[in-house]
């Protein structure tokens, strides 16, 4: 089996064929977004972290920064920088980072003389050659082995476990069946059922870890003394009839398929095995999101019953529902509705049609998200505490 | 149209996959088994299959997600009234 790709130097495919316009610190998010509102065929990545960041976050972050560029939905890529002599996410490790996947990447420094406006005019002619030179690329027909499926959930009712999330589990299922590779994250949305994804381990060196970061994470959020019953589950949850956190978990998992797990990663973190992989990330979506996209995912699905408006900049967002009126009111939001009887008594069905609208957009096919342009928001996950 | 299911054998709870009234005889998807159940439980809510004692685990799925703090009957509606996560939230206060 096949979709129509972007084929990469790298080996890997592109399901979208963009130039990423990525920001080494919060001081270029202006310039970033400037320069992909002005040249066509740019997306920008910018993010609030900056050159105070310590370890290891700063090892974490400058990881996340390569990876999300090494991407293969981007075809070039322009960092962007304010130019210090002290960064905290140094700019050329960056560009050599990302360089390693054969892509071309250049890095723009608007601290120069003639100004931001003069600087910002330079990375726009740079982006422009760069965005002229990936539109001659052409999508060709490549094996399923180069889908990188990541799985996500925002909004959980008791209905996302038995009906979206099945839905979207079996239909990574499919993919890993067809040789590609694939994987879900939000480590705090496992808590009580980590025993479960753990028993599928590969090894025991991966069941260990799996059980590991689950353990670090609950230990964290003990530490800090809060009480997040109220935030996870959070009050939505809880109306629609999530009792507990671990109850939460229980359908979470079902996004993660039936497959064996073959890796754990640390965030932002590429895996090295087909198949199935655990990202440890946090539970908010934006930088669970972007744990998916640092890890080489060029295509998501999202199962959401309180119909999240935003994507990703650069990796389409398949948004799926139980709720035939969110599918309806939601429209330019929702991609597909997922018939609850029909998954609850024939969820290879279900999932197969999934499959199928994944290998569509994946060939091409646009995204709600896409179409109307409600792709802006991102967020990276760091840990330690602000000063 | 399947009105409640239970996911594991082995689980004390039904999922309602439409509202239930009290007094309602709702059948189990693929079990030849009917519940009464005897307070109204919303859509999607959890309604017990068999009486769970106060400190039982609630289990869903094969998986415990937490305890009962009260007895519950068969057919009662089960949620934060009644049950009470074990991660996490009953840690902190020291369960």
């Amino acid at each position: 089996m096949e979709f129509l790709g972007y084929r990469r130097k790298d080996g890997l495919a592109g399901t979208r064929n963009y130039v990423g316009i990525i920001s080494n610190g919060v001081c270029t998010s202006d310039a970033v977004n400037w320069i992909a509102r002005e040249v066509a065929g740019c997306v920008p990545f910018t993010h609030r972290e900056n050159c105070a960041l310590v370890s290891p976050d700063k090892e974490v972050v400058t990881r996340t920064l390569i990876n999300l560029g090494k991407n293969p939905n981007l075809a070039c890529v322009l960092v962007v920088s304010a130019g210090c002599e002290n960064p905290g996410i140094a700019p050329d490790t960056i560009a050599s980072g990302i360089a390693e996947s054969g892509k071309p990447v250049d890095v723009c420094t608007i601290h120069q003389p003639g100004g931001i406006r003069s600087a910002i005019s330079r990375g726009m002619n740079t982006a422009q050659k760069m965005a002229s030179d990936a539109s001659r690329l052409k999508r060709e027909p490549v094996p399923i082995s180069l889908l990188r499926h990541g799985v996500e959930c925002g909004g959980s009712t008791p209905l996302s476990g038995i009906v979206t999330n099945a839905a979207q589990g079996t239909a990574l299922d499919f993919v890993i069946e067809n040789g590609g590779s694939g994987g879900f994250s939000e480590t705090p949305e496992v808590i009580g059922a980590e025993h479960i994804i753990a028993a599928r381990a590969v090894n025991d060196e991966v069941k260990r870890k799996m059980l590991k970061v689950v353990r670090d994470y609950e230990k964290k959020l003990m530490a800090s003394g809060h009480d997040f019953f109220g935030s996870n589950p959070d009050p939505q949850n809880i109306t629609e009839g999530l009792s507990s956190l671990e109850e939460k978990s229980v359908g979470d998992i079902r996004k993660g398929g039936t497959k064996p797990l073959m890796e754990v990663l640390g965030y932002g973190e590429i895996p090295e095995s087909k198949g199935l992989f655990f990202i440890d990330t946090p539970g908010h979506d934006l930088p669970s999101l972007t744990g998916l996209a640092a890890a080489g995912c060029n295509i998501i699905t999202y199962s959401t019953e309180c119909a999240v408006p935003y994507g990703f900049p650069f990796v389409p967002v398949i948004k799926i529902t139980a709720k035939k009126d969110h599918y309806e009111k939601y429209f330019d939001i929702l991609d597909y509705l997922v018939d609850i009887e029909k998954t609850i008594t024939d969820v290879r069905s279900v999932g197969r049609e999934l499959f199928d609208l994944m290998l569509e957009v994946a060939s091409g096919r646009k995204t709600q998200n896409e179409i109307i342009g409600y792709t802006g928001a991102c967020d990276l996950w760091t840990v330690v505490p602000m000063t | 149209m399947i009105e409640a299911i239970v996911l594991k054998p082995g689980d004390n709870i039904g999922v309602a996959l439409v509202g239930l009234n009290a007094g309602a005889e709702v059948k189990i998807y693929g079990q030849e088994k009917w519940i009464e159940i005897t307070e109204p439980v919303p859509y999607q809510h959890k309604f017990s299959v068999k009486r769970i004692d106060t400190g039982e685990e609630i289990i869903k799925d094969g998986v415990v997600i937490g305890k009962a703090i009260q007895d519950i009957e068969q057919g009662q509606h089960v949620h934060i009234h009644n049950m009470t996560g074990l991660r996490l939230k009953a840690k902190m206060q020291g369960g």
